[in-house]
């Protein structure tokens, strides 16, 4: 497969216990559960949803980027119900020419600490490095954000530097760690 | 359009149309000299190409893209000095910038850079602003740190030059680390 074929039909992609799929509609009432915990939307560009609209909204604005050949976003299910959601995660944008991604994800708060982003950020990586020919994936995380940084570390993702004051988010500036993991780092630990 | 008076024997401005020829002489005379650091050469060998470029320099600076200045030595077309992509949300932009071989070691680029800043923080009201280049290239990396940034990090892999990969090592500056006029 070409890397110009991924856009033409969504990669749906299997786990041991998750199914990575397209973002639907309907799936607009999990979207709010997960983005109404402003224990999510803390370290994330968006403010606390307060309505189901902005739920559509956000479900519209992920599936435009593949639309626009812009990037992914998956929908993480449980395998054995795949309607269920309990996060999304992809390439926020993907950079073809320079073989390079910018990643992000999230995850219902009722979820975190069992290892699904991991199981989930895993699929996507494979499928990055082996379908997309990426080179570099990239992540921004807020530099308070430790959780989410000693998951990207266990993934084996080498933490480049800390951007100051580098978005402004919520009102503020927010300093911003860099991550990143090579194809070739990503191929040594298979 | 963009004019910026360094000192008395620099200035900044947006190129026009006219000096088409001047930049794609520029660009040639110093083309095995940039090779090893910027990766638009091949796409820069004729007049029409720095036409292209003038155009799009001048079509980005009316809508708030960028700005690309020409460094002018006493009269002399030396470089370019650029904001690349300015982010109008987060309020920074990065700079770009290089210099024709036979201007360097004077301190041009040094206080190029400087006015460019000035002009980010005041007029602009940008709160940071940064530099990348790559770890190799010490003449490049001897500016932020002459002018206070600090360096934030190294992005590995970040840019595909030719024929390989080349890592850029990140600079950062926000605008409560720049002195005001009266300090400097």
């Amino acid at each position: 497969m070409g890397t110009e074929d991924i856009y033409a039909q969504f990669p749906r992609l299997e786990t041991p216990h998750l199914l990575l799929r397209d973002l639907q509609p309907q799936d607009a009432p999990a979207i709010f559960r997960i983005f109404s915990d402003p224990q999510v939307t803390r370290y994330y560009d968006l403010d606390t949803f307060t309505s189901l609209e902005q739920a559509r909204e956000l479900i519209d604005r992920f599936r435009q980027r593949f639309t626009n050949r812009i990037g992914l976003r998956w929908a993480i299910a449980h395998r054995a119900e795949p309607d269920s959601l309990l996060g999304t995660c992809g390439f926020n944008a993907w950079f073809q020419s320079s073989h390079r991604a910018i990643i992000g994800y999230d995850l219902i708060r009722s979820h975190w600490r069992r290892g699904i982003t991991s199981e989930a950020l895993t699929a996507i990586l494979h499928f990055g490095f082996d379908q997309m020919a990426l080179n570099r994936v990239e992540a921004l995380i807020f530099g308070e954000n430790v959780p989410s940084q000693h998951l990207l570390e266990k993934l084996r993702f080498q933490r480049e530097g800390l951007l100051r004051e580098y978005e402004h988010l919520q009102g503020r500036f927010v300093d911003m760690a860099i991550y990143s993991l090579l194809h070739h780092e990503f191929a040594q630990g298979r | 359009m963009f004019h910026l008076a360094v000192d008395s024997a620099i200035e900044l401005g947006v190129l026009e149309a006219r000096h088409d020829s001047l930049l794609c002489t520029l660009v040639d005379r110093n083309r095995e000299h940039l090779r090893r650091w910027v990766p638009w050469l091949d796409n820069n060998t004729t007049v029409s190409d720095s036409r292209a470029f003038i155009d799009q320099a001048r079509e980005r600076y009316v809508n708030r893209e960028g700005l690309d200045a020409g460094i002018w030595h006493r009269n002399r077309l030396a470089g370019l000095v650029s904001f690349n992509d300015i982010d109008w949300g987060n309020r920074r932009a990065g700079i770009g910038y290089w210099l024709s071989s036979d201007c360097q070691g004077r301190g041009i680029m040094t206080r190029s850079c400087a006015a460019l800043i000035g002009h980010a923080f005041g007029k602009l009201d940008l709160n940071r602003v940064e530099i990348r280049c790559s770890p190799r290239n010490d003449r490049s990396r001897a500016i932020p740190t002459r002018l206070g940034f600090t360096h934030e990090g190294v992005i590995r892999q970040a840019e595909w030059l030719y024929d390989h990969f080349e890592d850029h090592e990140i600079y950062g500056l926000l605008a409560g680390e720049w002195p005001t006029s009266g300090e400097r």
